[in-house]
């Protein structure tokens, strides 16, 4: 979702990694939609001259914050497609999150592929040949490191090969608008997003994505004709059999670090309403799961076994205390719905499915009753769930019925969460009857619009205050610290103590902005 | 975005009519909240390091354009010496050279459009993946100049002290993250193993 605060927060992040003049071609690309290289040259603030446009562009795509691509001109036209771009604006938020990319990475997979990673996080794209170079200049840990890295990391879908350069899509007008759920509900759905659109024109099959993968692949069925074939690869990795101008160019692959961060999420939502030993048996599933999920949000997983749930418990330490009476009592407080929480698991036909669609909402739930709770006061919080709850429209009265509250009283409260963006609001006109009823409503993806502009403009604010800190300060950090005393030494401590807390702050308030947007 | 506070500064001029039409109020850059409690955010050191070290990557490789009209002042907060006018000019311009170098031009990795420029010279120079190591050669070649040309002058016993401090400091530190020459981020969270002067973001 594209709100005002978060446009603002992504030409911030351009601005302060890529600065001005780049962010200003970013900014134009995200207000107005795409774009062609000369109509952004004409309309970005401040003209920018054509050749400069291009060379923009070019570190954007490097950087793969925006992607190029073409509509189909129509049938019978003479026209030539012209190129338009796109900016990326998922992309440009993960910039904040690098960091916990590499940490998850190197959690997985230790810290020689945390480096292969990194150097790919910090250049955008690379080619193994530019891998092995940038280690010669660093640790130089050798190329034999480098290639194994890579190899674990395209094996565990971290890294994948870059997307089709310039996708031409169909030329269908209307967007492939759902048409689920009720009239209300298909009012703000969102379609298919132009963005999604193209990117998923423009990613290559997962055998082009992941080659590696592709041709180590010994599990599938026609393993036993394959194998031979596939043996015969191995020792001849692509890189080799193609001169270095045909190499592959790989990228990091957002979906599957979104992903594992989403299932990190997941464990500790369950661990939190639940305990430890659910949040074991979803890590377990979670893990046997993870290859086969094709989608990047899934609302389910795919179905797994008990058998596997336990094969994958009892790899951990954590797994292998388990008995099987308690993995089956955690799975059935997992399927089981109560008043308060709904079930994480569905269980059909002896497999179980993660609801991660569930899990996920019941967090966001939290999120959103807390913030209402602290702005508005305890009435208009229980005001709030008790319309969470009914999810239609109901009128003020009724309201304030459920939630205790005097009825002189309720529409104020209801008002002022109304003027927030908190809540929906109708009048119903009704003959005889000289003021209109007012029915009100919690549309959950309007407040979830709502509350991440907020969080987009905390966001920002935190950064700007980081970068008047480090501004105001510029000169006491360039004195070595071990060297400063006395009055120096406290200020140089309490500048450390302000730039954590406000990286800290900064990091917590993305898992919430990934809870309601990537997650 | 933090110009919030300018509105109150801007209306006050109006105030010499006699009539307010607006209070002037002060502006504040950041005005006092209610802050939650601090102990509520935990720190985590290695997601912070890795932050600190990828924000610093970008404002110093070459993927930053600056403005992208006028050349880059000289960042140095030091003194402004006469030893400077001895020693040859770094030619700023190139210090980072292009970010041209990084990307791979291909068809299959950038679109027809952008590719059709063949200004670029090709093959490609090496990249420099890190600055230190280009850096330090400068550094050594300027004090070798500086040493050569302004043997007679006085001032050359302070530009030489630093030099000579400056060349300890960076063969303490290997690492590609601790260079010297830029008003940079400390690495505050190793802070009892590392003494670099790095500036902690």
């Amino acid at each position: 979702m594209t709100t005002e605060f978060g446009i603002v927060y992504a030409g911030h992040i351009i601005t302060s990694h890529f600065g001005s003049v780049v962010s200003k071609v970013c900014d134009c690309l995200l207000r107005r939609g795409p774009l062609s290289s000369r109509e952004i040259s004409r309309l970005a603030e401040s003209d920018i001259n054509h050749n400069k446009v291009k060379d923009i562009l070019s570190l954007l795509i490097q950087h793969n914050c925006v992607q190029a691509f073409s509509v189909e001109p129509p049938d019978g036209s003479e026209s030539k497609a012209t190129v338009q771009y796109i900016a990326l604006f998922n992309s440009i938020l993960h910039r904040e999150r690098y960091s916990k990319f590499s940490k998850v990475v190197k959690e997985e997979l230790g810290p020689e592929c945390v480096d292969v990673l990194d150097g790919l996080l910090s250049n955008g794209r690379l080619t193994l040949e530019q891998m092995i170079d940038r280690d010669r200049d660093r640790d130089s840990k050798g190329s034999e490191v480098i290639k194994d890295s890579l190899e674990k990391l395209v094996a565990a879908r971290f890294v994948e090969r870059v997307p089709s350069p310039e996708p031409v899509l169909g030329n269908k007008e209307e967007g492939p608008a759902k048409k689920r759920g009720g009239k209300a509900s298909k009012i703000f759905k969102e379609p298919e997003t132009l963005e999604e659109r193209v990117l998923e024109a423009a990613t290559p099959v997962d055998a082009i994505r992941f080659p590696f993968i592709f041709e180590q692949d010994s599990s599938s069925t026609l393993a036993d004709e394959d194998s031979n074939i596939s043996e015969g690869k191995r020792k001849q990795p692509e890189v080799d059999s193609s001169g270095p101008s045909n190499e592959v160019i790989w990228r990091p692959n957002f979906e599957e670090l979104i992903r594992r961060l989403r299932h990190k999420a997941c464990v500790e939502i369950v661990k939190e309403r639940r305990d430890e030993g659910c949040a074991n048996v979803l890590k377990a599933m979670l893990e046997v799961g993870r290859s086969q999920e094709k989608k990047a949000k899934p609302d389910k997983s795919v179905p797994v076994s008990m058998g596997s749930i336990y094969e994958e418990l009892i790899k951990t330490e954590a797994g292998r205390e388990m008995t099987q009476e308690r993995v089956e009592a955690c799975l059935e407080q997992l399927s089981a719905t109560s008043s308060y929480l709904p079930a994480f698991v569905i269980e059909s036909d002896d497999s179980y499915i993660v609801d991660f669609k569930s899990i996920i909402s019941v967090a966001q739930k939290d999120e959103m009753e807390s913030v209402v709770m602290r702005r508005y006061g305890k009435e208009a919080f229980r005001m709030f769930r008790y319309l969470s709850q009914e999810d239609r429209f109901v009128e003020t009265d009724k309201i304030a019925d459920a939630a205790l509250t005097e009825k002189k009283d309720t529409p104020q409260i209801l008002l002022k969460m109304w003027k927030d963006g908190y809540l929906h609001m109708q009048k119903l006109a009704v003959t005889g009857v000289y003021m209109p009823f007012l029915l009100w409503k919690v549309n959950k993806l309007i407040v979830s619009r709502q509350m991440l502009d907020e969080m987009y403009h905390a966001s920002l604010n935190l950064s700007l205050r980081l970068t008047h800190e480090k501004g105001s300060e510029k000169e006491l950090l360039l004195l070595p610290m071990e060297k400063l005393e006395g009055a120096l030494k406290e200020r140089r401590n309490k500048y450390r103590a302000k730039s954590v807390l406000l990286a800290s702050t900064k990091f917590k308030l993305d898992d919430a902005i990934m809870l309601f947007h990537d997650f | 975005m933090a110009y919030r506070g300018g509105r109150g500064r801007g209306r006050g001029g109006f105030g010499g009519f006699g009539i307010e039409y607006a209070k002037a109020e002060p502006f504040v850059i950041f005005p006092d909240i209610t802050l939650p409690d601090r102990k509520s955010i935990s720190d985590d050191a290695q997601l912070l390091k890795n932050f600190t070290s990828f924000e610093r990557f970008w404002k110093t490789s070459a993927y930053h354009l600056g403005d992208g009209v006028s050349k880059k002042e000289s960042e140095s907060l030091d003194i402004e010496r006469f030893s400077d006018t001895l020693k040859p000019t770094k030619k700023k311009s190139n210090e980072r050279g292009s970010f041209y170098d990084f990307l791979v031009l291909r068809p299959d990795n950038f679109p027809k459009e952008l590719l059709g420029d063949t200004r670029r010279e090709r093959p490609v120079k090496r990249a420099r993946w890190t600055q230190a190591a280009d850096l330090h050669k400068l550094e050594v070649l300027e004090k070798l100049e500086a040493k050569a040309d302004a043997k007679e002058e006085n001032e050359e016993g302070e530009g030489d002290d630093e030099v000579e401090e400056s060349e300890g400091e960076d063969s303490e530190n290997g690492d590609y993250d601790q260079t010297k020459d830029f008003d940079d981020d400390d690495d505050d969270y190793n802070e009892p193993e590392d003494n670099d002067n790095e500036e902690v973001y």
